[in-house]
């Protein structure tokens, strides 16, 4: 077909899908370069319009893409937008004159749902059945005749992704008579026995054309009835999380001792080779101590996010949203909240980004509230520090790890705050009715070792590049505020208690000596502020410096656990649960709400409970005999 | 005559880090501020340093966080 130039009589096409349905790559394929890309008014849903012209008739038909819709029953605002402009009741598009539904060849069941809706409406109708040289490919059996007859409107076979892909459609619009045009329709009315009508016509539908899933993938969907079953699911859940935690600490051993070794042998070397002076200090106690501190724990962020590589490209994680949605509805929670949730694992800056995709601005905000309450890979040092230096390495039941066990415990408590959080909203601020989650499950796969080994890849450079950057920067400014001034003459303590570090470490200790913080740990909470894994790297240059003699940088996990008590330690993990959020967090919850004051009640709220975790689990302690 | 040596290396090594984690740590709409009161000439380093700055802060407005090298990472990929 032609672009061409707008007359003054254009036909009004509408293209409509389900989301991923290759709708866009339609639309791209039918009007070329001829688009007009922008909003929607007041609103942030994107408008795709273009223009073509039909070989056999001349006639020009101006294209409007719509956004995906699952069926006409919206559950956000760009279903909504799709659903009033098929009906013609949207302000500013006229009524379509002829629609086009854009269905997935190898995945007719979600599909078709979405074509009876639109056939009821009484609207021209044209389905082009895309991917439909895929569907062939994978062994789906597609009869688009029958199809045609089954549904009583015109079906075409499309390869949107294929110059040509798209002839028979155009061909098929160029037939359509379009004497006849439907205006304004009113919106339809579905009870729950409609939904349940339109699935068993769905069915009779695929009956009838005899639709076949090849016989792989329909062994494979059988797996959805055991890890999607309401019992069963969340237990296999439980146990993959549960096995991941284990491995984090089994595994992790071995090259954890050799790089401990390394950055030690590293700290001699400095030691052995350069002269008494400050740059030896500044290498050995406040570089090589605090890095190393930090790096020592590469094995087990590899480990953990090899885990959830895994899970991630065998398709089971969006299973877990799944199973997930239940349990997060109860709290106020949209399901779509579960991706964002998932990504603040990682970090908590990506996973509040990704709230943009949760429409209803409640949810949203519930959201960003509570993600910095999932264990983010920077917490994981801190945690994996603590538990080597007080948790014993011994077996529990003869199977599990127990340092394994508290790990887990741990990341289940982050999660439970989290879920505990955003019922507390429900209950009081963000009050509003529940909306239902429609997802489409992707097919399970074999995870690919190429992905697998550059995801990991990823991990690792974005470590490395953090350590060797703003975690080393800020070890050596906490060298020079823990050097300087120098201590006065007949000063008999380390040189460290006379600095800056230590006055601001004895004045924070006033806050934080009920929770059972020595001013070695009230230090290491400033720079811990920038990221939380620098509470780590802070501790090894705190604990180098506040050695004497000419002792060089060594493992920072034997040291604490013969300075502090058992309470110290668990109070300082309950913490870590809680962890009033890095900077970055709160610059970018400020970004995404336009506003100061949720940053200021997620800094608030976020400090007060650690610090009620803190001292509850601290007195507890003590009040059990492990204060000393 | 060492003992100077190390401590002019210490003082060059502070002062670096300083103003590397100060810039790393400031809000990136307050670093574009800054950018945007030097100057980006393409025919000098310093303004072709600038603008290269000046880019990524903008795309840390955008995508990600200053100090965050996840936001980073994602920007690769699109």
């Amino acid at each position: 077909m032609n672009a061409a130039a707008a007359p003054a009589e254009a036909l009004s096409l509408s293209l409509i899908g389900v989301p991923n349905c290759g709708k866009t790559a339609l639309f791209n394929r039918l009007t070329g370069s001829r688009q007009k890309v922008a909003n929607y008014p007041g609103v942030t849903v994107e408008r795709k319009e273009g223009r073509f012209i039909g070989p056999a008739t001349g006639r020009t038909y101006r294209l409007l893409d719509l956004p995906g819709a699952y069926s006409l029953e919206p559950t956000s605002l760009d279903e909504a937008i799709a659903r009033d402009v098929v009906l013609g009741r949207h302000a500013t598009e006229p009524p379509p004159d002829l629609l086009v539904c854009v269905v997935d060849a190898t995945n007719l069941r979600l599909n078709l749902r979405l074509v009876l809706d639109l056939k009821r409406l009484g609207r021209p109708l044209i389905v082009a059945l895309n991917m439909s040289d895929l569907a062939r490919a994978r062994g789906f059996h597609v009869d688009r005749a029958a199809l045609e007859r089954a549904l009583g409107v015109p079906v075409v076979e499309t390869v949107a992704v294929r110059p040509g892909g798209e002839r028979e459609l155009v061909e098929a619009i160029d037939r359509h008579d379009f004497s006849q045009r439907v205006g304004r329709i009113d919106p339809p009315t579905l009870t729950t026995a409609d939904v349940v009508a339109t699935q068993r016509e769905v069915r009779r539908i695929l009956d009838e054309v005899n639709y076949r899933v090849p016989a792989r993938l329909a062994v494979l969907s059988r797996l959805d009835s055991l890890v999607l079953h309401p019992v069963g699911g969340p237990l296999l859940l439980a146990a993959i999380l549960f096995l991941m935690f284990q491995a984090v600490f089994s595994w992790a051993e071995l090259p954890m001792n050799g790089i401990e070794a390394g950055v030690a042998a590293v700290g001699e070397w400095i030691a052995g080779t350069l002269s008494e002076g400050p740059l030896r200090s500044l290498l050995v106690d406040g570089i090589v101590a605090g890095v190393g501190a930090v790096l020592v724990f590469l094995p087990q962020i590899v480990i953990l996010f090899f885990f959830i590589l895994v899970l991630e490209d065998s398709g089971y994680l969006p299973r877990a949203a799944f199973l997930l949605d239940r349990l997060m509805g109860k709290v106020g929670l949209s399901g779509r909240a579960f991706i964002p949730l998932l990504s603040s694992f990682a970090c908590a800056v990506p996973g509040i980004m990704a709230t943009r995709t949760i429409p209803s601005t409640r949810d949203r905000i519930a959201t960003i509230m509570i993600a910095p309450l999932m264990t983010c890979s920077a917490r994981l040092p801190v945690y994996a520090l603590l538990i080597g230096a007080f948790i014993p390495m011994r077996s529990v039941g003869g199977i599990f790890n127990l340092q394994g066990l508290v790990l887990f415990a741990l990341y289940v408590a982050g999660v439970l705050s989290a879920m505990l959080v955003a019922f507390v909203l429900k209950l009081t601020v963000m009050r509003g009715a529940d909306r239902p989650l429609l997802m489409e499950l992707p097919e399970y796969r074999t995870p690919n070792l190429r992905n697998l080994l550059l995801g990991l890849w990823e991990r690792v450079r974005i470590f490395l590049q953090r350590v060797g950057g703003i975690i080393l920067a800020l070890m050596v400014v906490l060298w020079f505020l823990s050097s300087f001034p120098a201590p006065p003459p007949g000063a008999t303590g380390p040189a460290i208690e006379y600095s800056i570090a230590g006055m601001l470490g004895r004045g924070l200790q006033y806050i934080f000596e009920p929770i059972g913080f020595n001013w070695q740990i009230s230090i290491a909470l400033v720079p811990g502020l920038a990221a939380r894994e620098v509470a780590v790297g802070a501790l090894g240059t705190v604990y180098s410096m506040s050695a004497s003699g000419d002792d060089v940088a060594g493992a920072l996990s034997p040291l604490i656990a013969s300075t502090w008590s058992l309470a110290t330690a668990l109070s300082l993990l309950a913490w870590y649960v809680f962890a009033p959020q890095c900077l970055s967090t709160l610059a970018v919850v400020k970004r995404e709400t336009n506003s100061w004051r949720y940053p200021l009640i997620m800094a608030g709220y976020l400090f007060a409970l650690a610090y009620l975790a803190s001292f509850v689990t601290y007195h507890t302690a003590v009040a059990l005999g492990a204060g000393s | 005559m060492e003992s100077l040596l190390q401590s002019f290396a210490v003082g060059l090594i502070v002062l670096s880090c300083t103003v590397f984690a100060a810039w790393r740590l400031t809000p990136a709409a307050a670093k574009l501020k800054m950018l945007n009161a030097l100057s980006a000439d393409a025919s000098h380093f310093w303004g072709r340093w600038v603008a290269r700055l000046r880019k990524s802060v903008r795309e840390e407005l955008t995508h990600g966080c200053g100090s965050c090298s996840q936001a980073k990472s994602h920007l690769r990929k699109r």
